[in-house]
């Protein structure tokens, strides 16, 4: 069973970020870069069906060179290898998934998993779109992923507002990783230092046949408004006032 | 050529481990403190990272992961951060594979390597210190006699870490012939072949069960015999960076959380970080922190390109063990009552960090 596992490299979500003066992108200087934690939950999800099914896992990413390190991370984990899809341009969701339609074309895999958001532009869009450019079913914010003894469909539990919805889908599909599916196991030391060892193969959009055209640029970015301090009131009934008028919420 | 740019699996063990030290070390570390045990689940958790025998050759059932020197200081810097105690009951094992690496005859590395099994991996230890009022490493006390087809050991040894349970310790002793620390040898004895005696009632490191040992007569076949040939004091070169790093580790978990309290603690109407008595602290202690692990990289980089670096570590040991009571004692004083109090860590990084002037063979690269 051949796994393909996306793996994209973001700021470290505990790092305090700033924006660049002219409102650009984010300042990158000194920021500490991760690999996107729902994305290690989908090669921890990889790893786990690999070792019950025997196969292979397999780790995308999409960047600049930088993003290689975020993928050794991955195959330190215990990942297979990986394509490196080398492109320093913008892009948007859409061409995420063009892009990784291609991969998935030539590798021919039998699950996709994706993180089902990355936590710097919380998009959540990717997965969505790769199976409907694919015509694969899909399974997105899985809780829970079963592997029929067929290897033929997947049971999937996600979690909905208020219980559980089980789906069954037919393979190949696109899975979305959600955050209780599985807690990622940590690289042990050896698979560190032999990582660098694993196969990453380099490829372009072009070599790809992939076209990047992207629909959403982003104009501008902002810091959100500082927060006003709180204020003291004398009463009961002068509370009730303000949250009913001011905060108007009761 | 010199570089202080880590590669890409240097930064990954180092954020493994960092995680490793913050999200489970320091989650037990006041119960276990407080209790004198460490939860097996965290040792397990230990071994399963690879910490323990990670490094040893696939060909004798390890995982061939290649750890250089400068690899293992990164490591242990991190994990002490986390907890010493953990660390050093962990690593214990170490303590003997590595020798057994660099000097072990063909048949003892099969023998040994292969019974750091996964239920097993709390196999080894070693015992060096002794328990005597002039305790000299040159001159030890612990004899071996050359008695025929066997070693026969006689002597005390004091601070062996996880003795009671160890399948095997390497006894260093030394022979009749040979002066100090080319004369000293290494014995593999294994459990019941001394008596244990009670545990160490240490002032920190209090949930790492260290005893003392009692060697009345073991006696060791020739081929458990660990020939040095001269080789201690490069394993003491060894140990002694080991503890550098452990001493950087847990003088930057005493600082990072003194700084972070200063920035918090308001005093006469502004946090006390932006008082000159406490900043100048501070940066003495981010100072002295950067100045010792350039020690414990030093005399790593030697180890590694096969140079003698048996001066380095051990100047950098007992300035680090200095450095270690400036920093930690500062930091209790920087909480003030709150460092006296046992709800912070401090007052507990400041025990543990005492070991460290007192220790020998703690740890290994």
């Amino acid at each position: 069973m051949k796994i393909l596992v996306t793996v994209k490299r973001v700021s470290d979500p505990e790092a305090k970020l700033k924006i660049k003066p002219d409102g650009s992108w984010i300042q990158t200087e000194g920021v500490k870069f991760v690999v996107n934690p729902f994305d290690e939950i989908a090669v921890e999800e990889a790893l786990r069906i690999k070792e019950k099914q025997t196969g292979e896992v397999v780790v995308v990413s999409i960047g600049e060179k930088v993003v290689t390190e975020q993928m050794r991370a991955a195959l330190a984990m215990g990942a297979d290898r990986g394509i490196f899809v080398n492109y320093t341009g913008s892009y948007d969701s859409y061409d995420v998934a063009n892009i990784l339609q291609k991969v998935v074309e030539q590798e021919k895999p039998d699950i996709i998993i994706l993180g089902k958001q990355a936590v710097d532009d919380d998009m959540g869009a990717a997965g969505f779109m790769l199976a409907e450019l694919l015509g694969y079913p899909q399974a997105a914010f899985a809780s829970k992923v079963e592997i029929s003894d067929d290897k033929k469909k997947a049971k999937v539990t996600r979690e909905i507002d208020g219980g559980l919805e089980v789906k069954e889908v037919e393979l190949p599909c696109v899975i979305t990783a959600d955050l209780r599916l599985n807690t990622p196991r940590y690289a042990s030391l050896p698979n560190i230092m032999k990582a660098k060892q694993k196969p990453v193969k380099e490829v372009t959009v072009d070599a790809l046949g992939a076209a990047v055209k992207p629909r959403v640029t982003v104009k501008k970015l902002t810091e959100p408004p500082k927060r006003k301090g709180g204020v003291k009131v004398e009463s009961v009934q002068d509370l009730v006032t303000k949250l009913k008028n001011e905060a108007k919420v009761i | 050529m010199v570089s202080f740019e880590l590669s890409e699996e240097q930064a990954l063990l180092r954020d493994t481990c960092r995680d490793f030290a913050l999200t489970i070390m320091r989650k037990q570390d006041r119960p276990a403190d407080e209790s004198g045990e460490i939860p097996a689940d965290i040792i397990k958790q230990g071994h399963e990272l690879g910490l323990t025998t990670g490094y040893i050759p696939e060909a004798y059932g390890g995982a061939g992961g290649q750890l250089s020197a400068l690899d293992s200081v990164i490591v242990l810097e991190e994990l002490a951060y986390g907890n010493l105690s953990m660390t050093v009951n962990i690593l214990a094992p170490s303590l003997m594979n590595i020798p057994l690496m660099l000097y072990g005859t063909e048949e003892q590395k099969k023998k040994y390597f292969t019974m750091n099994k996964p239920d097993q991996f709390q196999g080894f230890t070693a015992a060096l210190v002794e328990p005597s009022v002039r305790f000299d490493i040159e001159s030890l006390k612990t004899t071996a006699a050359d008695d025929g087809d066997d070693f026969v050991l006689n002597g005390e040894k004091a601070f062996v870490s996880i003795a009671d349970s160890a399948l095997a310790t390497l006894v260093f002793a030394k022979k009749g012939s040979g002066e100090g620390l080319a004369g000293i040898d290494g014995f593999i004895v294994p459990a019941g072949g001394f008596t244990v005696k009670e545990r160490e009632k240490n002032q920190g490191l209090r949930a790492l069960k260290q005893f003392t040992l009692s060697l009345d007569g073991s006696r060791v076949a020739r081929n458990e015999v660990l020939k040095l040939s001269g080789g201690f004091a490069n394993l003491l070169a060894r140990a002694r960076t080991a503890s550098i790093a452990l001493t950087t580790g847990v003088c930057r978990a005493a600082y990072e959380y003194a700084l972070a309290y200063a920035k918090e603690r308001i005093a006469f109407g502004e946090p006390i970080a932006s008082r000159q008595s406490v900043a100048f602290t501070l940066a003495e202690m981010a100072m002295e922190i950067d100045a010792i692990r350039l020690m414990a990289w030093k005399s790593a980089w030697m180890l590694d390109k096969g140079m003698d670096a048996y001066k380095e570590a051990s100047l950098g040991k007992r300035y680090a063990a200095d450095t270690a009571m400036f920093i930690t004692r500062n930091a209790t004083q920087i909480l003030g009552g709150h460092g006296f109090v046992r709800e912070h860590p401090v007052e507990m990084w400041y025990r543990d960090a005492r070991s460290f002037a007192v220790s020998e063979f703690m740890a290994i690269v």
